[in-house]
């Protein structure tokens, strides 16, 4: 478990678990255009010895743009299943709105 | 050439002001030192004064014993006097020749003699007289100049005190031809060149000893003057060494040292931080410089690839507008087109590809051309969504694109729409909004065979058609599902053509506050 948000944007704490063959990354805040890249580098990192299978937990995303789908999609290469959990109403809106709800779908 | 200069300058003040302060310490170390040295010459010359008032008593007191002696026994006792005074001229120390006077027939004359021959016996009479005369009338004791000549001499006269005065009691002291005195080391005369003069004159004749032959003294020097008999001696003193010690006297050197090195390192260390700080200003100007053209090639380019003329089309009035975000640095991937096809269609697109920058925008270029490619050959939108799709590769860093192509039938109004992720468009009928609802497939770029479906209903006559980018909408510290409603009273509040329309939503939706980059495209069926 690594915590990897903090300091540099008090906006977004993201949070990498890992267990067996699923890792799970914690979104707590805003995704936006100004902190995408910290998710981005986020996944970046919990895929560098790529998991079978990667949990976003959005519970507690109440924005999310089109830079944050876009970090989100960046991990759809590398890995064989992406999941959303518990994702906010917001998020969840986002999802469906831009037509990714069976590209990123709900567990 | 000028940043080059600003360096050297800003040095060359540095060192002036290092050797104005290095000088200014210099000259008041120095000024303290000579101040002390002044007060302690001028100590020393008086403790030097004092010591030469203290041989008085060891004259005075042999020729005070000679005066008792002659009056008492009437200047007769020869062989007492020869006994009270030999040793004290036998080695010609303190004197060379004692003797008693009196006055003789109106004349005063030696009448008892110890030692040598006197020399005032070889001065004139008369002259003899006067001093003698003037000896009888003071209790002091009376010296007398007889510097002239090989054998220099002091005489000193001394009568006994209460009259009347028959007896004078007279010596007279050797003073070394060339005047030289020898300074005993621990002496208060230790560590200074000094002369001694009878009487107040500095002048050679007056000169009784001097521990040098280089008179009058040069350089620092002070005086005292003491009195001596009924007259006085003056002593001029000049140190030979540095009175206050060498540390004081070598401080303005150490301190002018220190100073310049001092001065030469900060000299140094500034060129170094200011070529340092050039360097870096030229970087962060060239650096300026290279952004600014980026900036400018990449709206340069954006802007050309929006179109800048849309294409008329008989019986509809279409409009868009493109605004950059607040910062203005990065431009976005939003685009609008509308493409007249052959058989009585047009169709309208409106685009936003992810991130920002002129990787973005160079994607937008080739999505929208490609488009207009298709759109050309008479395909349907969802057949460009899906052919557009199998064009893109985005190289999996996660850059998608949401499209929304809709295709219009001119004589009929009616409209077939496909979606690709983008945000629904609006139809504002009859003073009424609302969002059309579209099929909305995955967003081109994100999965290799997605399946686009369309939609197609019917204009009404005045109907408005809005289609646009999500930074329309789109508000930090809400859902989007609240920013889209505002949207939808917006558009459904605007009055007027659609030129008037188009800048209402935008102002009413703060576009100019926010950071993200706008596209709107309206089309209003007038026919």
């Amino acid at each position: 478990m690594a915590d990897v948000g903090g300091p540099d944007d008090p906006r977004l704490e993201l949070t990498i678990h890992s267990a067996d063959d699923e890792t799970v990354i914690v979104v707590d805040g805003e995704v936006d255009i100004a902190t995408s890249g910290l998710l981005r580098t986020t996944i970046e990192r919990a895929l560098e010895v790529p998991p079978g299978r990667l949990v976003f937990d959005l519970s507690a995303v109440p924005f999310l743009d089109s830079s944050g789908i876009s970090a989100l999609l960046s991990a759809l290469d590398a890995v064989e299943s992406v999941k959303i959990r518990n994702p906010s109403p917001a998020a969840k809106l986002v999802i469906e709105a831009t037509g990714l709800s069976e590209v990123l779908p709900c567990e | 050439m000028e940043r080059r200069a600003k360096p050297r300058s800003t040095t060359l003040v540095v060192v002036i002001i290092g050797l104005v302060i290095t000088g200014a310490m210099t000259f008041a170390t120095w000024s303290v030192h000579d101040s002390n040295e002044k007060r302690l010459l001028n100590q020393r010359t008086r403790e030097a004064a004092a010591v030469l008032t203290a041989a008085l008593p060891s004259i005075q007191t042999p020729l005070g014993s000679a005066a008792v002696l002659a009056e008492a026994t009437d200047g007769n006792d020869a062989q007492s006097f020869q006994q009270l005074m030999d040793p004290l001229v036998r080695n010609h120390q303190p004197f060379v020749t004692a003797s008693i006077w009196a006055l003789v027939s109106g004349h005063y004359r030696p009448i008892l003699t110890a030692g040598t021959t006197s020399k005032m016996e070889s001065r004139g009479q008369s002259m003899i007289d006067a001093f003698f005369q003037r000896s009888t009338q003071t209790a002091t004791l009376g010296v007398f100049p007889l510097l002239h000549g090989k054998d220099p001499r002091l005489g000193y006269s001394y009568t006994v005190v209460g009259a009347p005065v028959r007896y004078i009691a007279y010596a007279e002291s050797a003073i070394p031809a060339d005047r030289k005195e020898v300074v005993a080391k621990d002496s208060p005369f230790t560590g200074l060149d000094n002369a001694i003069y009878l009487g107040k004159r500095e002048v050679p004749a007056a000169l009784i000893a001097a521990t040098t032959r280089a008179l009058p003294l040069k350089g620092r020097r002070a005086k005292a003057s003491v009195a001596f008999g009924d007259t006085s001696l003056m002593i001029v003193a000049s140190p030979t060494t540095e009175l206050g010690g060498s540390l004081l006297a070598d401080l303005p050197w150490i301190v002018a040292l220190v100073g310049l090195v001092g001065t030469a390192s900060g000299a140094v260390l500034v060129d170094r931080l200011l070529r340092r700080r050039t360097h870096a200003e030229d970087l962060a100007a060239r650096n300026a410089v290279l952004l600014a053209e980026q900036r400018s090639v990449a709206q340069t380019l954006q802007h050309s690839l929006l179109p800048d003329r849309l294409p008329h089309i008989p019986g509809f009035v279409i409009g868009g507008r493109y605004h950059a975000g607040a910062e203005g640095v990065d431009i976005g991937g939003d685009w609008y087109d509308v493409v007249a096809q052959d058989d009585g269609r047009f169709l309208i697109v409106v685009g936003d590809v992810s991130g920002r920058g002129l990787p973005a925008a160079t994607v937008m270029a080739s999505l929208r051309f490609a488009i207009r490619a298709f759109a050309s050959q008479g395909d349907s939108p969802a057949v460009i969504l899906t052919k557009l799709n199998s064009l893109a590769d985005f190289d999996g860093d996660g850059r998608f694109a949401t499209v929304l192509c809709a295709a219009f039938e001119m004589g009929t109004g009616e409209i077939t729409v496909a979606n690709a992720g983008h945000p629904p468009p609006i139809v504002v009928e009859g003073g009424q909004a609302r969002f059309l609802d579209t099929t909305v497939g995955t967003p081109v770029g994100v999965v290799a065979e997605p399946h686009y479906s369309s939609v197609t209903m019917t204009l009404g006559r005045q109907a408005t058609f809005l289609a646009f980018t999500d930074g329309l909408f789109e508000r930090q510290g809400e859902t989007i599902q609240v920013g889209m409603e505002r949207l939808r009273r917006s558009s459904a509040d605007a009055p007027g053509t659609l030129e008037e329309t188009l800048d209402v939503i935008i102002e009413k939706q703060g576009v100019h506050r926010v950071k993200d980059d706008t596209a709107i495209l309206g089309v209003q069926w007038l026919t």
